[in-house]
Formats: structure tokens, C-alpha cells, sequence
């Protein structure tokens, strides 16, 4: 089937389909896919088309209220292959305790277990075009690459192998398999406006779309899937309000609610490596080994009560320049307009002491040259003496971290988002802890030791905060309608013939990126709707 | 008596100080100086045993090397002569402190017990 263009269809036509997928990104390509001979009719919808066009794009665009600064319209994108069309590909399996918690009232606890999902993560690394699906047992990739890996204390720390994938470009890679599919069609600059419901929203009848210089249309299902990513799959069942009014699937009010990104805290420790320094290139840059590239983070080892998932990665430094790294401080500081927690005359004084090496810095950031005033080495040349720990860290679910619609309309009259994200203390106390393991480990194995940076106190976070882009949780999954807006088999609660695919039915955010998880589940999905329309 | 045997009686009562007839104070020094021979330069260990005090509010080296539990943590090291047997005696226990989660925060630098209390014991002789 050839991809077709909505734009072209009359006003007020209709498509009939036995499964209709919305959205074409990592879950829909993967889910439409897998069901390329299952001997029924699947209709992809896509909004945008098949490169990046502003005016859909602008469709992304909405308001933030929460946490650090995210540009919605940035972070994801809206056309064929959706947010794979940017990502940088590191991939690895959520730990089995992030599905099952020790606790098990524990809100993170998932449906199913990671045992449940391991044929589908193995089938998912093949279509991230990754290496051998191994994550735990380090030697072969040791023995394959020379490399070394650090003799953590496995009640503390362990290595937590991440691969990485080319990246795969989900829309350019598997467009081809699409195409040729017979019982596939894909219809882009489909914008879906409305799920649609018989008269008890029990069950879905199919969707509306438009196009944005073009027809309204419809399409009636057997079965509705919503693919259209972490926020937006939560954006289109608000919107779908005719008549459930507070939402589709919102009984309960929890459509939006437990949105979840792994806050990124960079240079949030520093390690002075002692010498002799062993070999630490496993943690300090990506090797090519094995059909893929692979890299090391440093993550807990044994459980630890209120202490969540965390991932520590190495950022080398060729050469110890204090007054750099406090210009960086002050200026962070300046930005997030506090004082540095040590002073800025502490900073002051250490950038004066350094003062050739900053102007030398500061000389070829702003003229873009190699060569500065001063004719001071490359700093990132040399012998490794320290490393910046930048850490990453699981978000605990909270139903006051969320997006909800805003009153402003997109050019299709839909209302827009607002994300007001939610990072606390439980995240805080992961970082801290997680750099104490960290640093303790250093000192044990001689490798150095580490200066941890102070946190504010309160809702306050450093300047350094990031968000990772990960966008998980806004349809999260539960066996308790009240805790979840889909069950184990991503069903929405209450409505028969509608389900969700992506990083938003994740109950808990692990550590790990989200993006094979995010196939994986897809997979599983498609095995469902098989037994389902067959 | 005579001279020369009270002299003798004297020099053994000399010899047996080490072994732990002399009173608290004297082992501190005795200690801080062998440490003290440990280290390039005692300039470091100055300023970390400074920035240790500052941050507790505390001013006196002895005094806060005695809270640390320096005399019983470093009693076992007055047995060893040698001066590498004692840096490595003095790496294997910092090491443990690492492992038994033995640190104290120094401006932020995570340390090792011993080796703070060590610092501090250095600052206490110059």
C-alpha cells in the first residue's frame, strides 16, 4: 500500500479500518509493523508528513508551569517516525524490580513483570538494530572489547551496561516494510481531533480527523490504538470529552496525572582521580564492539528503602581548571537567579585565581578559534585527572506531577498543554544517596576522591537541572482503575476497544531510557490485538 | 643505689613509653609525627584538617582528633616500625572506612575518617 496524503481526501469522508493506530512514532511504526501480514486491515494515521513542517509542529507548542524550562514543541516531534527522528539511541531493559518493587503497594509496581516483557525486549533490541541482547553478564563484552570493568561491591553499585543503537529512525528504516504491507495503509497529515464513542463511552465506534489546509474525516474501527506519545496520548483523551466530559477514560481522574522525565543533574559531584588511573574508558566513552557501541553507568546495586533508580555517568576532564568550573557555577547561578551554595566570593576568587585559563576559555568560546591568547594546551587534551559525575535519576510517581489542557487553541481549535512538572525530594534523596555509593566506592577501590555538590533545600533545584526528555507516565498502567488509566493489557479502564501505546501507560520510569521499552510494549501489544481482531 | 644503674633503670623507663606507659597526649604527637612523615608536603593536610574544623566549629586539633577516635583508631599502627608497612597499614584502613561507610564531609569532599583524623593529628604537631 502506497502512503497517502490526507490533505487529498474529500470533506466529510469516511475510512473504515479493523484497527486504526494514531500516531506514527516508535510505538505506532513498531505495532503497525508487527501486524503487516495478521490478515486484518490496520490504518496508521500520521499528523505531520514525511520531514518536519512548521505549521504541524507548531501543533506541539504549549505551556510549561513546572520544573526546569521545556520547550514542548523542541523535545518532540511531529512527523513520520515521530520523536525517533531525534533521539540518540541509548537503550536498555527496565530492571526487573522496577517492575515489581519490594514493596507491593508500592505505586511503581507495573501490571506485569519484567519476565512477562523479556521475549519482547529480545525482539525489540532486533528492531533498534542493536548487538546481542545481553545486559548482565559483562565478560563477553569485556573479553570482545579489552576493556575493564570497575569490582563494585554489588550490595552498593554495579555497572549498568547501556547499547546504543545507530540511532534507528523508526520512519526511514521501516517505511519500506509499510509500503509493501497489504493490508497497511498510512494516511499522513491526519490529525486526530476526537476518539469516538457510542452514547455510554464504553466503546469506541473510531476517530475524527483534519488535516490542517484540509478535510475533516472520519474513520470507524473495531479497535483504536493511541500512539502519539508520552504527553499527547493524554492530550487527545482529554480532548475527547463529547461524552464523557471530564475525558475519555478519566473516571477517575487520573488521565495526565503521574507524569514522569528523569531529572539529569549535571556535574552535580566531582572526582579527583588518583594515579596511577585504571582503565575506566568503559565509563568514560562510548566502543564500538560487537555490532554496537556500548557504555557503562554506574547504578545501585542492592535495594534501599525510599532510594530510587539512578544512573551515574563520567564526564572526563583532561585538566583540573577550578576557575572554569566555578565561571560555570556562577553563571548557572546567575541564571537561576540564586546564590552558588558556596559563596560567589568563593567562586570569585577561584576564577581570579585561573584568571589566564578563563579569558583563555572565554577567548575561544566567543571567537570560535582553537587558539586563544594565552596559547594554553587543549583542555581536552592530556592525561585524565577528574571527572564530572553527571547523574540521572528514576522519578518517583506523584499525581500533582501532570499535564492538563490550557485555554489557549492550537490552529485546529484544539486547547494546547500545560505541563507543570514535579521533581521532589524523593528524587533528591536518589541523587544524594546515589553519589554518597559513588563516592564511597572511589574511596574503597583508590580511585580518587569526590566532592558532591550541595542541593537547595526545599523545592529549590540547581541551575543544572535538566529534564532528559523522557515523557512517561500520563496514561499509566494499573490493575486499579483508580491508579490507572490502562490495564496489563494497555486497555484503557472501562472502554472495550480502546488502547495505549507508549512511554505514558509506564507506572514507573526505572533509570533506563524509555525507548525500548516503549517497543517492547508495542510488541506485546500487537500480539494482543492479534488474538483480539483474528 | 648507684648512678649507674639508677641511669639504667631510667633509659629502660624510657624504652617502655612506646608501649603505652606514656600519657595520651604524648602518643597524639608521637603519632601525628609519624604521619606527618608520610606525606610530601604537610601543607595539605593542613588545610583539610582547617577546612574539617571550620565546617564543625571546632578549634582545637587535639581535642577534635580525640572526638574523631584517633587514639583507638590509630592504636594498632604503634606496633609498626616500618614507615611503608605504616602508609600501607594507614591505606587498608581508609579503605575500610570507604567500605564500612566510615566518612565525614569536608566542604564537600567526601573522606575518609581516619584520614581526616589523621590530617588533623598532623595539624595538632606543626
Amino acid at each position: 500500500m502506497m502512503f497517502r496524503d490526507a490533505r487529498q481526501l474529500s470533506a466529510g469522508a469516511s475510512l473504515e479500518t479493523d484497527l486504526c493506530i494514531v500516531g506514527a512514532g516508535a510505538a505506532g511504526i513498531t505495532l503497525a509493523w508487527s501486524l503487516r501480514d495478521a490478515g486484518f486491515r490496520v490504518l496508521l494515521l500520521e499528523s505531520g508528513g514525511l520531514e518536519l513542517e512548521e505549521a504541524t509542529q507548531d501543533l506541539y507548542k504549549g505551556e510549561n508551569r513546572g520544573g526546569p524550562e521545556f520547550d514542548l514543541d523542541v523535545l518532540r516531534l511531529r512527523f513520520f517516525g515521530g520523536t525517533t527522528n531525534h533521539w540518540v539511541g541509548w537503550c536498555r531493559p527496565f530492571e526487573p524490580e522496577d517492575f515489581k518493587p519490594a514493596d507491593p503497594s508500592d505505586l511503581r509496581t507495573w501490571p506485569l513483570s519484567r519476565a512477562d516483557l523479556e521475549p519482547y525486549y529480545r525482539r525489540a533490541q532486533t528492531l533498534c538494530e542493536l548487538g546481542p541482547y545481553n545486559y548482565d553478564d559483562l565478560s563477553p563484552w569485556l573479553k570482545a572489547s579489552g576493556l575493564t570493568a570497575l569490582e563494585l561491591d554489588p550490595r552498593k553499585l554495579k555497572t549498568a551496561l547501556f547499547q546504543v543503537s545507530p540511532p534507528t529512525r523508526f520512519g526511514t528504516t521501516y517505511r519500506g516494510a509499510l509500503e509493501q504491507a497489504e493490508n497497511i495503509t498510512v494516511y499522513l497529515h491526519s490529525n486526530v481531533v476526537e476518539v469516538r464513542t457510542d452514547d455510554t463511552a464504553r466503546r469506541v465506534v473510531g476517530v475524527r480527523a483534519r488535516s490542517l489546509e484540509g478535510p475533516t474525516f472520519e474513520v470507524s474501527a473495531r479497535i483504536v490504538v493511541l500512539a502519539t506519545g508520552g504527553l499527547e496520548n493524554a492530550r487527545v483523551l482529554l480532548l475527547s470529552n463529547q461524552v464523557q466530559k471530564v475525558g475519555l477514560g478519566n473516571g477517575h481522574d487520573v488521565v495526565g496525572r503521574y507524569f514522569m522525565d528523569h531529572p539529569w543533574l549535571t556535574g552535580a559531584a566531582f572526582a579527583a582521580f588518583a594515579t596511577p588511573l585504571p582503565d575506566l574508558r568503559l565509563y568514560l566513552d562510548e566502543t564500538a564492539v560487537l555490532g554496537t557501541s556500548i557504555f557503562g553507568a554506574l547504578t545501585l546495586g542492592g535495594y534501599e528503602p525510599g532510594i530510587g533508580g539512578f544512573r551515574v555517568l563520567l564526564r572526563p576532564m583532561h585538566r583540573v581548571v577550578e576557575g572554569l568550573s566555578s565561571l560555570r557555577a556562577i553563571a548557572g547561578a546567575i541564571e537561576g537567579f540564586h546564590a552558588p551554595p558556596e559563596g560567589f566570593w568563593y567562586h570569585l576568587s577561584r576564577v581570579l585565581a585561573d584568571y589566564d585559563a578563563v579569558i583563555d576559555a572565554t577567548y575561544k568560546n566567543v571567537f570560535n578559534t582553537r587558539t586563544g591568547p594565552f596559547n594554553l594546551p587543549d583542555p581536552n587534551s592530556g592525561p585524565i585527572v577528574g571527572a564530572y559525575l553527571d547523574v540521572n535519576v528514576e522519578q518517583f510517581p506523584s499525581p500533582a506531577s501532570r499535564v492538563t489542557l490550557s485555554d489557549e487553541r492550537d490552529a485546529l481549535g484544539q486547547r494546547r498543554l500545560v505541563l507543570d512538572w514535579r521533581p521532589g525530594v524523593a528524587e533528591k534523596q536518589t541523587i544524594q544517596r546515589g553519589l554518597e555509593l559513588v563516592a564511597n566506592e572511589f574511596g574503597r577501590l583508590g580511585l580518587g576522591r569526590v566532592h558532591i555538590s550541595s542541593l537547595p533545600d526545599g523545592d529549590r533545584w540547581p541551575a543544572t537541572l535538566w529534564g532528559s526528555r523522557h515523557l512517561m507516565g500520563t496514561t499509566r498502567m494499573s490493575d486499579d482503575p483508580r491508579t490507572g488509566v490502562v490495564d496489563g493489557t494497555c486497555r484503557v479502564h472501562g472502554v472495550d476497544n480502546l488502547y495505549v501505546a507508549g512511554s505514558s501507560v509506564f507506572p514507573s520510569s526505572s533509570y533506563a531510557n524509555p525507548t525500548l521499552t516503549i517497543v517492547a510494549l508495542a510488541l506485546r501489544l500487537g500480539d494482543e490485538l492479534r488474538r483480539q481482531l483474528a | 643505689m648507684s648512678t649507674t644503674r639508677r641511669g639504667v633503670l631510667v633509659a629502660a623507663a624510657l624504652v617502655a613509653l612506646p608501649a603505652g606507659k606514656a600519657p595520651a597526649d604524648d602518643h597524639l604527637a608521637i603519632l601525628g609525627r609519624r604521619l606527618m612523615g608520610l606525606l610530601d608536603g604537610p601543607a595539605s593536610a593542613c588545610r583539610i584538617a582547617s577546612a574539617y574544623l571550620a565546617g564543625i566549629g571546632g578549634t582545637d586539633f587535639r581535642r577534635v582528633a580525640v572526638d574523631l577516635g584517633m587514639p583507638a583508631m590509630l592504636a594498632p599502627a604503634r606496633g609498626i616500625v616500618e614507615t611503608e608497612a605504616l602508609r600501607t597499614w594507614l591505606g587498608t584502613r581508609i579503605r575500610t572506612d570507604f567500605e564500612t561507610g566510615a566518612v565525614v564531609d569536608v566542604d564537600g569532599w567526601r573522606l575518609s575518617r581516619t584520614e581526616v583524623g589523621a590530617c588533623v593529628l598532623v595539624a595538632g604537631v606543626i
